[in-house]
């Protein structure tokens, strides 16, 4: 009966292991198992030392066999369990890391050393024009204001990349391509297609705006260009500086120095004359003067100068039109030129300035900035393409201030909100709302009119603007701007052109 | 001495090995595989006080080790290796192939082609053999429990294996023999580590498995630690020769200045000093007359053979049995 008892618990015992011996039983599973077998063990093994009939074996000295085989069946679940970890944790020193987030797609190495990441944005706007009295009217319409789908990364740890195409706004362009090297913080190269460093509302991010449209300052920037350009970044006295991209607004003072072909005001990349060596030079300083110096009022003020000089040679290419910032509507209209003047190029020396400044403390924010952007213009033959007008000095400047606030208490930065939480009606959850208001002006020099007709171009435009963000979770938001702007000039004979009243909205989603 | 103690004097030493680095004039790697520690801890201070008295130059020797197969990834991957002294050929073949850090023909640099030493596998069984193992058909029966640890990621696993292999393919002729018995053989083994002294732990402190399937040295070290008294080695009759490959890396020598002592350094292997310490640490000489007979007589006696004699070449075995879904891949299952 005795020796029934005992097969019969060994039995039992043999069947619980067979069970623990799955082998996709994870590394936990595999602890809790161990676990209750060493304590099933014990029992046996007291239950077997209380009962003299059933340890008392014909040879005392040999031990038993039941225990020992359960006991070898112990051991090497413990050890594999260890190996197992210890393979898991080899593995991970090594396996790239596949990331799916709100911030894209991912793929990092081990060491975090070469990354890949996917990223994208849509912007779709609807614009309406009221109380429109222009002739012709202005064109209610849905825009597709950015279409992107970019790549950017990391090799070798310190040698960057991004290859931006935007294929939004009825047309196709490569908006960045661009390889970083950043070994030293003080002193990086960036080579190829990038954002000039001047104005500071176009070198924030392009999803980053409070406004659907950027104020009129920035338009008398170039906005991207193909060149070279050196920068670098500090940290607070005592502190050090952490790489953060060829834009940096995070350290405590940077610098940006670059060479470019020039891309004129309004212009682009592609400015460039064919057989014109000249080259634009651009810099810009930038600081957060109380940053880390605990005076949180002033930690989020950064202020700084950017400036720029070109010397373009009769380049009809750096003559871009200007327009209106929400509405988007041509207000300088270089096609509209005087009798005479076949086109209109930019030649001799061209010079822009750039103070500008920030401040964001909790949910407020303020930026502003004034540009004054200085060119020689001329008015070319339609034929003999030489110069058929005086050469006139176009001194034009712009500014603008704006202010908002983040109703939802959420912190307001340079680089947008974050929302605490996502908006989910279905949890009563909202997102982040915020409130902003904008003043911008442009002046256009009156020597214009030697080369423009009247209605080709305003010699003011001043716009105040205010907008509703609703930021639905990282990724989405949906906002809405009304501006109105008044004009001197731009109508014929003279006559200010009507004041220009756009409502507009757009839904965004960057990832 | 308590675990406190221990560690107590581990830093110790560290500290010491750490002042002396940083007071050397020139600093040497040596990248080696897992149960060569002992013997290079023992070489190193030999070798820099030779290299003292001979030059009056003061050096550091820094070792690095682990499974081979890791070592060698490592050494690819950018970890600066003056020298290597390792399991398998293959291993540094690889270096040569992938890396381009020494040239091809490294064999043939050194004495007995780069061989300063060699060793072979042997069985460690329980004290009083319970199982009777006495022979590689031994560990395919029923009921032993065979440690090894796995030969993707270990070379004395490959050597293990390949034994066993040649042992089938001669004893039932064919390979499809040889494939049967090597599954039978991997169903035994409970535990699969990934390098040579993490078998040898499964085996002697965890107290797991019947046999362990060891290098010589691995295995007549653990009879010295652990005393005749709960282990012992039974030699089969015929078992592999492991040719364990030393070599310059040119490369990292030309870029660190260190290549007359690098070269000094393994030229010192095969001298008597040398091949007397490597047999000290239960490592074959190549120049027996040179090691104290107390410490050659502890080799048993058994036929060998190399890997060239019964597989061609490293190359080649490599990609049959060893390389993503080779023969290995097919018969274990874990």
């Amino acid at each position: 009966m005795k020796n029934q008892n005992r097969l019969l618990l060994a039995a039992a015992i043999n069947g619980l292991l067979a069970v623990t011996t799955i082998n996709t039983a994870t590394a936990d599973e595999k602890d809790r198992r161990i676990e209750m077998l060493e304590k099933r063990l014990r029992l046996l093994e007291e239950r077997l030392s209380a009962n003299p009939g059933l340890t008392a074996p014909s040879k005392p000295s040999k031990p038993d066999p039941v225990v020992q085989a359960l006991d070898q069946k112990v051991k090497i679940l413990e050890r594999q369990n260890e190996v197992s970890k210890e393979i898991a944790l080899e593995a991970a020193k090594t396996a790239p890391k596949l990331e799916v987030s709100s911030k894209g797609v991912s793929f990092t190495s081990a060491d975090g050393d070469n990354s890949v990441r996917l990223r994208g944005s849509v912007q779709s706007d609807a614009r309406f024009f009221i109380d429109d009295t222009s002739t012709p009217k202005l064109d209610n319409r849905f825009d597709l204001r950015q279409a992107r789908i970019w790549v950017e990364g990391r090799f070798w740890k310190y040698n960057d990349f991004k290859i931006m195409p935007d294929f939004g706004n009825g047309t196709t362009l490569l908006a960045d391509a661009y390889v970083d090297v950043h070994y030293w913080n003080y002193a990086a190269l960036n080579v190829g297609r990038q954002k000039t460093p001047l104005s500071l509302e176009r070198l924030q991010g392009d999803s980053d705006g409070t406004f659907l449209e950027r104020a009129y300052p920035t338009y008398l920037a170039s906005n991207r260009d193909n060149g070279v350009k050196l920068h670098g970044s500090f940290g607070a006295p005592g502190q050090k500086a952490e790489y953060a991209g060829p834009i940096d607004f995070k350290n405590f003072a940077t610098y940006e120095v670059g060479v470019f072909n020039g891309g004129g005001d309004n212009g682009g990349a592609d400015a460039d004359k064919v057989g014109e060596d000249n080259k634009e030079v651009a810099g810009r300083l930038w600081v957060h003067p109380f940053q880390n110096s605990g005076i949180d009022e002033l930690d989020g003020l950064g202020v700084g100068i950017a400036a720029s000089y070109d010397l373009p040679d009769n380049n009809t290419n750096q003559v871009k039109n200007l327009r209106t910032a929400l509405g988007q509507n041509n207000i300088v209209d270089y096609t509209k030129v005087n009798t005479g003047v076949g086109s209109v190029a930019s030649n001799g020396d061209h010079y822009r300035i750039y103070p500008q400044a920030y401040w964001y403390y909790g949910p407020y924010g303020l930026m502003g900035e004034y540009v004054f952007s200085s060119q020689k213009l001329v008015g070319l033959d339609a034929t003999s393409k030489l110069p058929a007008t005086p050469e006139i000095r176009q001194d034009n400047s712009a500014w603008q201030i704006q202010a908002s606030y983040v109703l939802t208490g959420e912190n307001n930065t340079f680089q947008s909100v974050k929302p605490r939480t996502a908006f989910d009606p279905f949890k009563g959850r909202w997102g982040a709302l915020q409130l902003a208001g904008r003043f911008s002006e442009l002046t256009i020099d009156k020597s214009t009119g030697q080369l423009l007709k009247s209605s080709g171009f305003i010699h003011q435009a001043s716009a105040w603007a205010v907008g509703f963000n609703w930021f639905l979770n990282n990724n989405t938001r949906l906002m809405a701007d009304y501006e109105e702007t008044t004009f001197g000039g731009g109508a014929a004979s003279g006559a200010n052109r009507p004041d220009d009243k756009t409502f507009a909205t757009r839904l965004q989603l960057v990832f | 001495m308590n675990f406190t103690s221990k560690l107590k004097w581990a830093v110790l030493a560290a500290g010491l090995l750490a002042g002396n680095a940083a007071l050397a004039d020139r600093t040497l790697l040596n990248v080696s595989y897992d149960p060569t520690r002992e013997l290079y801890q023992d070489f190193n201070k030999e070798f820099t006080q030779y290299w003292k008295g001979k030059t009056g130059e003061t050096v550091a020797i820094q070792q690095s080790h682990g499974g081979a197969g890791k070592q060698a990834r490592a050494v690819i991957d950018g970890l600066d290796a003056d020298v290597l002294t390792l399991a398998i050929t293959y291993d540094i073949d690889k270096i040569a192939d992938k890396a381009k850090l020494l040239p091809k023909d490294w064999q043939s640099r050194l004495p007995n082609n780069s061989i300063p030493y060699t060793s072979t596998i042997v069985f460690l069984v329980r004290k009083g053999n319970p199982k009777a193992i006495k022979n590689w058909d031994d560990l395919v029966k029923e009921g032993v429990s065979v440690v090894t640890p796995n030969p993707k990621t270990s070379g004395g696993a490959r050597y293990n294996y390949l034994a066993a292999w040649a042992f089938a393919e001669k004893q039932y002729g064919g390979k499809d023999a040889a494939k049967e018995f090597i599954k039978k053989l991997y169903q035994n083994v409970p535990v699969l580590d990934s390098g040579a002294r993490g078998a040898t732990t499964t085996f002697l402190q965890r107290g797991i498995g019947d046999v362990l399937l060891a290098w010589e040295n691995e295995a007549l070290l653990a009879i010295k630690e652990m005393g005749g008294d709960q282990v012992e080695i039974v030699a089969p009759p015929a078992s592999i020769l492991a040719e364990t490959p030393v070599a310059v890396v040119d490369t990292v020598v030309n870029k660190r200045g260190t290549k007359d002592l690098a070269e000094a350094y393994l030229n010192y292997l095969y001298t008597p000093a040398g091949q007397k310490l490597a047999a000290k640490h239960y490592y074959r000489p190549i120049e027996p007359k040179y090691a104290d007979a107390a410490d050659i007589a502890l080799f048993p006696k058994l036929e060998l053979f190399t890997i060239k004699e019964r597989f061609g070449s490293w190359d080649a075995v490599q990609k049959e049995h060893f390389d993503d879904n080779g023969i290995f891949d097919q018969i274990y299952v874990p």
